[in-house]
């Protein structure tokens, strides 16, 4: 068996004395879609971080495509594709200058760049906003510019945090079949989201975080049958709930009502 | 060290871009009453160009050619050394476009040289505004010439590129010593300690008029101090480069070369040093733990409860409080605002030190008087245009969705709140310094009074310029220059109410008229501007 693509051995991450993400270790392969859960604040964003060379390690050993993330950032940074949540874009750019930037930046020569650019746009419906600038585009919109964008380099790796905020049903249902279908030509796929309908149905496994630790590590029917659940959802609040979700969501609403200001 | 020479052109060409394009923000909404980036850079620029049309003017004036160049590379120096810090600090200490670029394969070196070529290439086109007349009259001054013109050009060339081995040095050091928010707060203290130094120049040239009639000399004999200004010094080194070889000039030649090659090794030691790797720093700030502090204890809302009267409805009261959380915590407002203070702290220390009497006692002010009582209330004028701006101006749609809050509602809360928390404290201590001074709070009073209810006035006409909303805009690179502008504009109008005041108020009883008269001003422009905001929603248009 080949080496794993994405290998992480005893991961923190502390920011001062604040512990974001403790112990954690896995691998994912070539050909592999690996979910990563948590709720907010669990260490996801800050997994993301290191593995795609934005922030260093407090301790453990990283390595994307064979290369140290800590020694060789920018050798890992070439080989992937990182599709954030939001905001990662110049809005002073149109959509055609932004894509030409990234290609550049991946030293794609300029013909490469708009002949994939604009073959991505005419996939994704971005032809008639090739020549808007980004702060002009809906949200929606930008995320699919930010998926082109990660995807111009043919990447070996690709880390997805939150990819489809914003995105419409049909987008979002082209978005799932672009995984599947760039996973199953060998890429190696990091999805990071709060959708769980989603990664239940994309992922081969599931890595569930919460307070910066593993808690859950599996494919999504052994994780159910461990913890004796119908879905990845009800696995999800076992393990990470506070409580009573329900009873929380009904005092929450009553509140809500009684303190309706007069208009 | 090496950058990538593909990805810098990409990322230059990109940079500049942004840098002169105005982002289109507001969910899509489109600004088309905004001016550009660009036209904004050029509209800045003509305050260069008038600055060194009058530096110009003087060329025939000047005793001598060191006169001229210590005036010319004085000015400019000054100029391009407080644009590249505070540009240097918003650009590069912001690291906003790493969110972009820090997945993206691009090295330290390749990023750090993109930006400081953008950052040059700003500051340059600067520099060019603000020199070239100046330089060209050079053909106009005592012993002046073609080679004068080659030696100013020279030498602000080489003055820049010392200021930028400083800047970059000292961006260096202080991220290395220090967290970055730290170090974000020194850069900003530096840059409050550097305006205060522009007074200085004033005072200098001032001190030159007063004593050689419409000639200006630099009379180094009559003031040996002023043979330690690092403009004199390089105007020695002009006077020894064209020839000069007397013994002053050699010292102050001496004294300008040794500043240059210290600025220039600082440039090449931070770069040898790796000052290009700390743009990590940077990169990774917003992984730092929080500061001390930034958990706040809540302030029991009664201390405050003697101001509601004056910010009667909940949402501008809401405007108060966010105003009073922001100057408090947030960093990049403090950096914004106090640094704007710090001239007027420098012309009341002038004035302190050149000990002028009370009028209202027979005594001679001097001009210094008027200086010193209308900075801080000048200053007021443009900080609710300043209050516009954050990191956080995304969270401007609050405003538009708030029920409560109309555009009337919102521009007087600003106003209001920018007057209890910074106007009324710059009255007071301006007030009591004088009191202290005159040994009389009343005859303080009716000297300061006047120029602060001025400014109450003028803070309308400023809101109704702009309307801000409360941070809810983005900063950008260039709005330093605006901000001069703005300066240039404000400090006209005061310019006339001073001289009135100096020349007409010579009696308590005009003193009170002047004072009723800005009052009822004061009164008269509130007015205006709630009537033309008041029943405007506000609109994302207007964030």
């Amino acid at each position: 068996m080949s080496d794993p693509v994405i290998s992480v051995r005893d991961l923190r991450v502390a920011y001062g004395p604040k512990v974001a993400v403790e112990s954690v270790s896995f691998t994912v392969n070539a050909g592999e879609i690996l979910g990563y859960l948590g709720p907010n604040g669990a260490g996801k964003s800050s997994t993301v971080k290191v593995l795609c060379g934005m922030n260093a390690p407090t301790s453990g050993s990283v390595t994307v495509c064979g290369f140290d993330v800590a020694k060789d950032p920018l050798e890992v940074k070439r080989r992937l594709g990182y599709v954030p949540e939001s905001g990662a874009l110049y809005e002073s750019l149109t959509v055609q200058e932004h894509l030409l930037l990234i290609g550049r930046l991946y030293r794609l020569g300029d013909a490469e760049i708009l002949e994939r650019a604009r073959k991505y746009a005419g996939f994704l419906g971005l032809e008639e906003k090739w020549d808007d600038r980004v702060g002009s585009l809906s949200k929606g919109t930008r995320q699919k510019v930010l998926i082109a964008a990660a995807l111009l380099h043919d990447p070996e790796v690709l880390f997805f945090d939150e990819p489809l905020s914003g995105l419409d049903v049909n987008a979002a249902l082209l978005f799932r079949e672009l995984v599947r279908g760039l996973a199953a030509a060998g890429k190696a796929v990091f999805y990071s989201s709060h959708v769980l309908e989603v990664v239940e149905q994309l992922c081969q496994r599931v890595i569930i975080l919460d307070k910066g630790r593993v808690v859950a590590d599996g494919p999504v029917a052994q994780l159910r049958e461990r913890a004796s659940e119908a879905s990845l959802n009800a696995v999800f609040q076992k393990l990470t709930s506070q409580g009573d979700v329900a009873g929380t969501a009904k005092a929450f609403a009553a509140a809500v009502t009684s303190a309706t200001p007069s208009r | 060290m090496i950058p990538d020479w593909r990805q810098f052109r990409a990322l230059l060409g990109a940079q500049l871009k942004v840098d002169f394009r105005r982002p289109r923000t507001g969910g899509g909404a489109v600004r088309q009453r905004e001016l550009s980036a660009l036209s904004r850079t050029l509209l800045s620029g003509l305050v260069y160009v008038f600055i060194s049309v009058t530096i110009g003017a003087l060329a025939p004036h000047a005793a001598d050619l060191r006169t001229y160049a210590a005036l010319v590379l004085g000015f400019s120096l000054t100029m391009l050394g407080m644009l590249m810090l505070t540009e240097f600090t918003v650009t590069v200490m912001q690291g906003e476009d790493l969110i972009v670029l820090g997945p993206r394969p691009v090295s330290d070196a390749t990023y750090t040289w993109a930006t400081l070529a953008s950052l040059g290439l700003f500051v340059g086109f600067y520099a060019v505004v603000a020199s070239v007349f100046p330089v060209l009259m050079a053909f106009w001054a005592p012993g002046g010439g073609i080679r004068l013109a080659a030696c100013l050009a020279l030498l602000i060339l080489l003055g820049l590129l010392a200021w930028s081995g400083v800047v970059l040095a000292l961006y260096g050091a202080v991220l290395r010593r220090m967290r970055l928010e730290k170090a974000r707060d020194l850069l900003n203290w530096i840059t409050i300690a550097f305006t205060a130094l522009v007074p200085v120049g004033f005072l200098m040239t001032r001190g030159w008029m007063e004593r050689t009639g419409l000639s200006v000399s630099l009379n180094l004999g009559a003031h040996p101090w002023m043979a330690w200004l690092p403009p004199v010094w390089m105007a020695g080194l002009a006077d020894f480069l064209l020839g000069a070889r007397d013994d002053l000039t050699r010292a102050l030649a001496l004294r300008a070369a040794s500043a240059l090659a210290v600025g220039l090794a600082c440039g090449v030691w931070a770069l040898s040093t790796g000052v290009l790797k700390l743009t990590d720093r940077v990169k990774g700030a917003e992984g730092e733990a929080p500061l001390p502090g930034a958990v706040v204890r809540p302030s029991r809302p009664d201390g405050l409860a003697w101001m509601r009267p004056f910010l009667p409805s909940p949402a501008s009261w809401g405007v108060f409080r966010l105003l009073l959380a922001y100057l408090a915590r947030d960093r990049g407002t403090k950096a914004r605002i106090y640094p704007q203070f710090g001239a007027s702290l420098a012309f009341l220390a002038i004035y302190a030190f050149r000990k002028g009497g009370d009028p209202w006692a027979g005594e001679d002010p001097g001009s210094w008087a008027y200086v010193a009582a209308y900075y801080p209330a000048m200053t007021c004028a443009w900080i609710p245009l300043l209050l516009r701006f954050s990191e956080q101006w995304e969270a401007g749609w609050t405003f538009a969705v708030a029920p409560g809050a109309s555009l009337a509602d919102l521009a007087l809360a600003l106003k209001r709140a920018s007057a209890l928390l910074l106007l009324a404290p710059a009255f007071l201590l301006t007030w009591l310094f004088f009191a202290w001074r005159w040994a009389s709070p009343a005859h303080a009073l009716l000297h300061v009074a006047p120029p602060f209810l001025g400014t109450l006035a003028l803070m309308d006409v400023a809101i109704l310029w702009r309307k801000p909303i409360p941070f809810a805009c983005r900063y950008m690179k260039g709005d330093a220059g605006t901000r001069m502008a703005v300066t240039f504009t404000v400090m006209g109008a005061f310019t006339g109410l001073g001289f009135l005041q100096g020349l007409w108020v010579t009696t308590p009883a005009r003193a009170a008229c002047l004072i009723a008269g800005l009052g009822i001003a004061a009164v008269a422009t509130e007015r205006v501007l709630a009537g033309r905001l008041s029943g405007r929603g506000i609109v994302l248009a207007d964030l």
